[in-house]
């Protein structure tokens, strides 16, 4: 993917860039957001990394008239320790996600994949499927080699998130905004209590040993066929 | 006090203006008063005139000029005519007799009180230079017989109302001044006072106040009591900042230093294993200080945000079954049981996200203070019509009655929960987002355990506000 990412601080950016970099990704950073509003407009990119506070011209503008001119770009945006009121506005101001500082590096990367894959416009899909999974999202049933398995309303939206990010890390983090909605963070295992619950029931009681839901290691959770 | 600064209060100037005003009401008073006595004395003279003409006609039945001049040598022979100007002319205009002084030009004035419509005799100023009133009437013969009074009279009266004017308005001014001075220096030095105790705050005893009388009491009072509020107010928030202060420096110590300790082994370390764990330690240790920082901002943007905005319906019952969804698996790993008792259809008016933060918080509390095999209680009531009753209770070592209201406090953590992990924010975050809301929190004894009690309004529920 081709990244640009607009940041002022030099650590951070080096941070960033070294990472995305390793992972296979082509990133150019503009260090003011006149310089990033220049990029962003002009170049073609993949997405778009943008932090809220830059001198010259703040992310949150800077968002709105990539908007307003009609940039599409995916835009994840950084922000220093995140605040749920900064991320509604963000979001309200056009941004695909919403990163607090400081952040771990795979909580970075697994929202840059998810943004970059994400197809530009959200189909109508009815069927969800990896492997000998499936997910009927009208009929709201799920079967497991054509076995129907009862999920609570919880693990339905669960599924449902990981099903629709197949083959991609999704993080802890992630998964409480996006499946609880919470935003903060528990001091007790509500994510690992739910995760490990729905792999009793799709792996462990329908899969035959067959594992879908891979626990990565410092990172979060990945749902994919088996290779 | 310097008299510039006298002379610049409010108090001097508005007496000044004051003085000012009434000295333009004097005058317009003392000119219409004046021109009526003017008016009065001129009539007054003009009758003595005609008096005296009268008489000097009615001495003759056949008045011939031979007669009357005769008569006004007489008259004026036998003297007591000191006020009294006579003259009596010809046909032709020509003096015959009469002791109005020949400077006087009587040539070319027609019968009739002509003096009167000389400008300079009646309306000039002419201090102290005589002048006369002056009746000319024809005789039948042709002649003229011209009569006339001294004006100085009526001069001196219109001077008298003008000095006596003059001297009650400078009386009037000067005591404008004086107790506008007085007045300015008692209101200056009230002013003073408060600009002292404002000085004594400013070098940094925040303690100090206004002096002021408990009741009543003037203007001054009232402000004084109003500010002393407000320092009141001032001061207690100055002394949280600093306890918070205190206590953040306090509460990032013990993980900083424990990153210090661990960077000084990675350094020792020899081999990479060892160098990797310590680094993990750190890492942990920093997350620590992070969330702790997050807390704060958290709790301080809360404090901050105006009461109300943003907020919207939130259905408490909701809200409350989707969270025991949510903990009931948790408890249960855990070894406890969560048990619900939620009322349907409880609304709030607040902001979904901190009230679920708010409920989250109280539920991992109970969890992490209760002992395996306990029951958490999680119950939501209707306390009334207008009022919710929410409460989570556990089977924990509970919270002595003494510290029941301290445990809100930032920081604040019991003495045996100090091991165990935690901001000490918490509850400190539950109490922000309650009052946020309007809601009062309070900590009760479960006998055994802790009892968490929430109560506030209750909002009419989204979509069925025009039912009711």
């Amino acid at each position: 993917m081709r990244i640009l990412v607009i940041e002022d601080d030099n650590e951070t950016a080096a941070y960033i860039l070294r990472g995305l970099s390793e992972h296979g990704h082509a990133v150019e950073r503009a260090p003011t957001g006149r310089d990033g509003l220049f990029l962003a407009t002009d170049g073609s990119y993949d997405l778009i990394v943008l932090d809220r506070m830059l001198p010259g011209m703040d992310g949150m503008t800077l968002l709105k008239t990539l908007r307003a001119a009609d940039v599409r770009t995916p835009v994840l945006m950084l922000t220093a320790l995140g605040e749920v009121d900064q991320r509604v506005e963000g979001l309200e101001a056009g941004a695909d996600d919403y990163l607090g500082k400081p952040f771990v590096f795979t909580e970075l990367l697994a929202r840059v994949q998810a943004l970059g894959r994400r197809p530009p416009l959200q189909e109508q899909v009815a069927l969800l499927q990896v492997a000998d999974l499936e997910m009927d999202l009208l009929k709201r049933e799920v079967r497991r080699a054509g076995k129907l398995i009862e999920l609570q309303p919880r693990e339905f939206r669960l599924l449902e998130y990981l099903l629709r990010h197949a083959g991609e890390v999704v993080t802890r983090t992630m998964l409480l905004e996006q499946v609880w909605d919470f935003h903060f963070d528990p001091q007790t295992s509500v994510v690992e209590t739910h995760i490990s619950r729905l792999r009793a029931k799709i792996d462990r009681a329908h899969g035959q040993g067959r594992e879908l839901l891979y626990t990565v290691r410092g990172a979060g959770y990945c749902l994919r066929a088996p290779a | 006090m310097r008299l510039p600064e006298l002379l610049r209060t409010a108090a001097f100037r508005l007496a000044l203006w004051q003085g000012l005003l009434f000295l333009l009401v004097a005058a317009v008073l003392a000119g219409i008063v004046g021109w009526q006595v003017h008016m009065f004395g001129r009539d007054q003279l003009r009758a003595a005139i005609r008096a005296d003409t009268q008489r000097l006609l009615e001495e003759r039945d056949e008045p011939d000029r031979g007669g009357l001049r005769d008569e006004i040598a007489e008259r004026l022979r036998a003297g007591g005519t000191e006020h009294t100007l006579i003259a009596l002319l010809d046909a032709h205009g020509k003096r015959l007799t009469g002791n109005l002084p020949v400077s006087i030009d009587l040539l070319g004035l027609a019968p009739g009180w002509h003096t009167v419509d000389m400008p300079h005799g009646y309306y000039a100023d002419d201090g102290d230079d005589a002048s006369a009133a002056l009746w000319l009437q024809r005789l039948p013969d042709g002649g003229m017989l011209v009569v006339g009074r001294d004006r100085t009279g009526l001069n001196q009266l219109d001077e008298t109302l003008a000095s006596a004017f003059a001297i009650a308005s400078g009386a009037a001014l000067l005591l404008a001044l004086i107790g506008g001075l007085l007045l300015g220096r008692s209101y200056l030095r009230r002013v003073r006072v408060v600009g002292a105790s404002a000085q004594r705050i400013m070098d940094g005893d925040l303690a100090a106040r206004i002096p002021a009388r408990a009741q009543g009491g003037d203007e001054f009072d009232l402000l004084a009591r109003q500010l002393n509020a407000m320092l009141a107010r001032i001061q207690s928030l100055m002394e949280s900042m600093r306890q918070v202060s205190n206590d953040i420096a306090h509460d990032l110590r013990t993980p900083l230093t424990h990153l210090r300790q661990r960077m000084e082994t990675a350094t020792r370390a020899t081999d990479a294993q060892a160098l990797r764990a310590a680094l993990a330690q750190g890492q942990h240790d920093i997350d620590q200080v992070l969330s702790t920082f997050s807390a704060m901002l958290s709790i301080a943007r809360i404090e901050a945000r105006e009461r109300r905005a943003g907020f919207g319906v939130v259905d408490l019952s909701v809200l409350l079954s989707d969270l025991a969804a949510d903990y009931a698996p948790v408890a249960e790993e855990r070894g406890q049981r969560l048990a619900t008792r939620i009322a349907a259809g409880i609304a709030v008016l607040g902001d979904r996200r901190l009230l679920q933060q708010l409920f989250a918080n109280l539920i991992e509390n109970a969890m992490t203070h209760s002992p395996v095999h306990t029951e958490i209680v999680l119950n939501l009531t209707s306390g009334g019509e207008r009022h919710f009753l929410a409460v989570v209770a556990d089977r924990g070592p509970g919270i002595p009655a003494a510290e029941r209201t301290a445990v809100f406090k930032r920081f604040y953590r019991l003495d045996r929960s100090r091991a165990t992990p935690g901001s000490g924010l918490g509850l400190a975050l539950v109490q922000a987002i309650a009052e946020l809301h309007g809601f009062h929190c309070a900590i009760e004894d479960n006998a055994p355990g802790t009892r968490v009690l929430l109560r506030g309004a209750r909002a009419a529920p989204a979509g069925s506000g025009d039912l009711s």
